[in-house]
């Protein structure tokens, strides 16, 4: 039994469907994750992600389809699955009214973890969250960061095989979001495999495979190279000019392009023929006395794959608003 | 099982006697309200404001007037007009006045004339002052006018008059008809078991409205657990205070208790359980904290009214009256109020206590049915 489940995957789901009356929220999902991966599942809000996370985790009867996490069914053998995960939920659910050592304690214990067992695994917990030395101070007083890396210590302290977190980095400054993906790299090392959900679009790009959902169907699968290569079609240009915004508009205006975005100060373009058009653009910029300071075939990110596809799934036209904006409004 | 169902309790607990509002006013809350109802109806109702129109100025007008502020009930002051009386009343500076009209003492002296006439004007807008205005005045007139005429008999040399029909009065467990010997009971009997239902369904209630609820579910606690390790916080709670406000009225204010304390604490017990049910019940689909809180208030506003609380059960429309048997607080009162009082025991009230019985049985077996089918979630 130990072996054959060895032997499986972390998590395998076929045909997972959740309707919730007439709204189907996810749509026969089939994918696999195996074990030892930081797994992506990425996808706009209302994408059904949480839903699938929480069908995984037993919380949700699918409608139907099949889900097993570590071996065992998420409908029949929740109990099992519990006793081996750990899950932080999207809103770091702690105990406010609690002290820092007094959560860890408490969750601790709901798996069974006690006595001096415990104590190790608390100390161990409150120093990789640099929490040492803050284990009276009141959950609630703690800033986002610090909250995060508690609710982790949370969900691992009974050393879980696997780790479900739903948009873990929501709401926390960058620097505390380096921090915490260098902390989930530390537990992919030990061997833990971490189900991951996010809509950042730089964090995906440290996932070993992600999936994308979108409106509850699967868009992409595969590692991130091999989403860009597939997804891609076309190259993108990095262009960096003056008075973007009159640039952006012709560019648009032109119909060329598959895609004309705004990155920070630079614009990208998608094309399948740059060398014609990195000429078309130069004429276009000149004509209307933009400078044109450097323009250069770069690897696509995941950003640009994810709009892209996105926007080729909805068929939507090409909004007339800033590129960074709209992403925004479909990633967020 | 019984390690996670602690580490929930112990963890209850933490979180309760952090809570600088909530723990203070559960256990305070209760115990000031207790005392209130104690002291007021403890004291009775006297000392109305009473204005008084003396139109005979007369000796026997003064006279009846000492009787009046003789009774206690009574705290009376003299006006010059009916005006005033009417200004006083409604403006709620007295609660009733009298008027002794011209010729009162004539007329009383006049063997031969039929009774004489004085006036009670009470505020009716205040029943229970009004009643015991009432009350006190026709006992006032009654003895008043029996001494008077017991007197002018006398003086007449005549036999004093046999009354026809001498009424042998007695009253039974309540002897002095203390008006805090209902009314403790009552709020006894009903506020620590309530405290204990408002406190399940809103820790539960709490859970949900932060998202700890969805963490708990992954853990491998188990839904039972939660409830169970929620409610033993709860039920010790709102026990501890039951046994303190027993404590407190029997020591404090003389409530009797006649029947057998462990038979008493027994049954508060059960009772508690199954008044907790509904609080589970509640927090079944309560979305978050105020929500519990209203839906448990609406609940306790229709459990007293039906209960024979405030007012008696017998006295309410047939309807009403069958409607009242499917809330436990009812039968509750009643044994508790037989055991303190009158010293009874299973024997006389083996029905309420039946009812009681059955009454949790179906508040659980709904419960439990709610709770599976929302998951808590």
């Amino acid at each position: 039994m130990e072996l054959e489940r060895a032997n499986n995957h972390a998590v395998s789901t076929v045909d997972l469907t959740k309707k919730f009356g007439d709204f189907t929220a996810v749509d026969q999902i089939s994918f696999t994750v195996e074990r030892g991966e930081i797994f992506g599942f990425l996808g706009p809000n209302g994408a059904g992600k949480t839903t699938t996370m929480r069908m995984l985790m037993g919380l949700l009867p699918p409608t139907s389809g099949q889900a097993t996490v570590l071996g065992f069914d998420s409908q029949l053998q929740k109990n099992e699955i519990h006793q081996r995960i750990g899950y932080m939920s999207q809103r770091f659910s702690l105990y406010n009214d609690l002290t820092v050592a007094e959560n860890l304690n408490f969750f601790g214990r709901a798996y069974g973890v006690r006595g001096r067992q415990l104590e190790a695994r608390r100390k161990a917990i409150l120093e990789m969250a640099s929490l040492t030395g803050r284990e009276k101070e009141m959950t609630g007083n703690l800033s986002g960061g610090w909250r995060q890396r508690l609710a982790l210590g949370c969900a691992i302290l009974h050393e879980p095989e696997m780790l479900f977190l739903d948009e873990p980095t929501a709401g926390v400054d960058p620097i505390s979001r380096r921090d915490f993906w260098d902390l989930l790299y530390n537990l992919s090392n030990e061997g833990r495999t971490i189900f991951v959900t996010t809509h950042y679009m730089d964090e995906a790009e440290h996932c070993h495979r992600l999936v994308f959902i979108e409106n509850g169907r699967l868009a992409a699968a595969g590692s991130p190279e091999e989403i860009k290569k597939e997804k891609m079609d076309g190259q993108v240009l990095e262009i960096d000019c003056t008075d973007v915004e009159t640039a952006i508009k012709i560019l648009r205006d032109s119909g060329l392009f598959q895609e004309v975005a705004l990155y920070g100060a630079q614009i990208h373009v998608v094309t399948d023929n740059p060398l014609t058009h990195q000429k078309k653009i130069k004429e276009m910029l000149a004509a209307e006395a933009i400078t044109l300071h450097n323009m250069a075939a770069i690897e696509p990110s995941l950003e640009d794959v994810f709009i892209a596809s996105v926007r080729s799934e909805a068929g939507q036209p090409i909004s007339s608003s800033g590129g960074q904006q709209s992403t925004e409004e479909l990633t967020r | 099982m019984i390690y996670r169902i602690w580490n929930l309790t112990i963890k209850e607990f933490t979180q309760l006697f952090r809570d600088k509002l909530l723990a203070p006013l559960i256990l305070f809350g209760p115990l000031a309200e207790l005392l209130m109802i104690a002291w007021s109806s403890l004291q009775g109702i006297d000392h109305l404001p009473t204005a008084v129109l003396d139109l005979d100025n007369s000796s026997a007008s003064r006279a009846l007037v000492v009787a009046m502020e003789n009774t206690e009930t009574f705290d009376p002051y003299f006006v010059d007009s009916l005006d005033y009386i009417t200004a006083d009343v409604q403006g709620g500076r007295a609660l009733a006045a009298w008027v002794i009209p011209r010729g009162f003492e004539a007329h009383l002296l006049d063997t031969g004339s039929s009774s004489s006439a004085i006036q009670l004007i009470v505020d009716g807008s205040d029943v229970m002052s009004a009643q015991t205005a009432v009350e006190t005045a026709q006992g006032l007139a009654a003895s008043y006018g029996q001494s008077l005429r017991l007197q002018t008999t006398m003086d007449s040399g005549l036999q004093t008059m046999d009354t026809p029909l001498d009424l042998s009065l007695r009253v039974w467990f309540n002897e002095e008809m203390k008006e805090s010997n209902y009314m403790i009971p009552s709020e006894l009997g009903f506020i620590a078991a309530a405290i204990a239902a408002m406190l399940a369904s809103m820790v539960i209630a709490k859970e949900r409205e932060l998202g700890t609820l969805e963490q708990l579910m992954v853990t491998p606690i188990r839904s039972s657990e939660l409830v169970i390790g929620k409610s033993i916080m709860a039920v010790s709670l709102g026990y501890a205070l039951f046994l303190l406000m027993l404590a407190m009225v029997v020591i404090f204010f003389g409530v009797p208790l006649r029947g057998s304390l462990p038979l008493l604490m027994a049954l508060s017990f059960l009772y508690m359980i199954v008044e907790l049910g509904w609080g589970l019940m509640i927090s079944a689909f309560a979305k978050n904290q105020m929500q519990a809180l209203l839906i448990t208030f609406a609940v306790i506003m229709v459990m007293i009214i039906f209960s024979g609380y405030a007012f008696p059960v017998d006295t309410m429309p047939p309807l009403m009256q069958l409607i009242s048997n499917i809330f436990p607080l009812k039968h509750w009162l009643i044994i508790f109020r037989s055991i303190l009082l009158k010293g009874a025991g299973i024997r006389e009230f083996w029905p309420d206590l039946l009812a009681i019985f059955i009454l949790g049985i179906i508040i659980y077996t709904g419960t439990i049915f709610l709770l599976r089918r929302n998951k808590l979630e």
